[in-house]
């Protein structure tokens, strides 16, 4: 835990109504982001936001300071969206939005619209492969190559070791890279 | 060094991984004499911007609202839910003694007076049947003659005068 989280956390623990508003309003976007990308389709990614708040507020009495706060709670995020993946993969259901859903990617007004509806489906194609990614080998690289987090902060969130992380991660963009072939896509272009 | 370990080390070295400096110098040595390799390279380099470039989420309109009124309501919830688990455990045990008190009670007084043998009305009824067609215990059913015993018999629906 950091020295100037110390405070908040000792709010929290008492109970006050706004160090919870606090964590929430400084921590929700990305952990939103995080739950909609490891749950992928189908999920209520608020509602599992939600849920990983509720969490990690139960559970505060077990938070021993190890690591930042902000991790502590996007690693109980990371695992409540994955218990939802594991849920779905039990039990499959029709997807009724977009993988990474929500707002529409940022448009580069520079490219032309050819380049821009290529990028568009490559970007597409890769996501929609990253889904048939088994675990855990994609919430590793989700974690990495979505979320831009190092090695280490990798190993913390997922509970495993560097080395770990290193062999996932090299696999996972093999696997990728196998599944974007069978679909007849080169991301790097034609050689 | 084989294909295997080559993309191993460049997918370390694509992150800025430390790799030491006789590694690295196998690895793209290998790259270079092996166009698969830097093939596949260059298609991780795409798909790592391919998912770079998803977009962040932002939490709608009431979403801090939303979740502090769960844990306000999840709070109390769990406060209250947590006293009875261990009031309930309390109240469990003093009834299970209690029940066990009143068995043994139960069991001093039934072995103090026994109570006298007696079969339930079912059971007199069914012997009564069944006695009917016998003249004795060890004699042999006569089928005939308890039929026409159970003709006259009140207990089975007979009426006085309504058999000769």
């Amino acid at each position: 835990m950091r020295d100037d989280e110390r405070p908040l956390v000792a709010r929290l623990r008492a109970g006050e109504q706004e160090a919870y508003r606090e964590i929430v309003d400084a921590y929700r976007d990305r952990i939103i982001t995080v739950v909609a990308r490891v749950a992928g389709p189908g999920a209520d990614a608020e509602d599992l936001a939600q849920d990983a708040f509720l969490k990690a507020f139960a559970a505060l009495d077990r938070f021993d300071g190890r690591s930042a706060l902000f991790t502590w709670i996007y690693r109980i995020a990371v695992n409540t969206a994955r218990d939802w993946v594991d849920y779905r993969r039990r039990r499959p259901v029709v997807p009724l939005e977009g993988t990474f859903g929500g707002p529409s990617e940022p448009v580069d007004p520079s490219a032309p619209p050819g380049e821009l509806a290529e990028r568009d489906e490559l970007r597409a194609s890769v996501r929609d492969a990253v889904e048939r990614l088994a675990e855990p080998f994609r919430t590793t690289l989700i974690l990495r190559e979505m979320e831009g987090h190092s090695y280490e902060e990798v190993a913390e969130i997922l509970g495993v070791s560097i080395g770990t992380v290193e062999s996932r991660l090299f696999r996972a963009r093999v696997k990728l890279r196998a599944l974007l072939e069978q679909a007849g896509v080169r991301p790097g272009g034609e050689p | 060094m084989d294909e295997a370990s080559c993309l191993f080390v460049l997918s370390l070295l694509m992150d800025g991984r430390p790799v030491e400096p006789a590694l690295e110098r196998a690895a793209r040595a290998y790259a270079a004499s092996h166009p698969e390799c830097e093939r596949a390279l260059a298609d991780w380099q795409a798909q790592s911007a391919a998912l770079a470039a998803a977009p962040p989420r932002t939490a709608s309109a009431g979403f801090t609202e939303r979740v502090l009124a769960a844990a306000g309501v999840a709070a109390p919830v769990r406060a209250v839910a947590a006293r009875p688990v261990e009031a309930q455990a309390h109240f469990t045990r003093q009834r299970a003694v209690a029940a066990g008190i009143a068995l043994l009670l139960r069991l001093v007084v039934v072995l103090a007076r026994p109570a006298d043998l007696r079969a339930d009305a079912g059971i007199q009824r069914h012997r009564h049947a069944v006695d009917g067609f016998r003249a004795s215990p060890f004699a042999p059913d006569d089928i005939d003659a308890g039929l026409r015993a159970r003709l006259l018999d009140a207990e089975f629906g007979a009426r006085p005068g309504s058999h000769p």
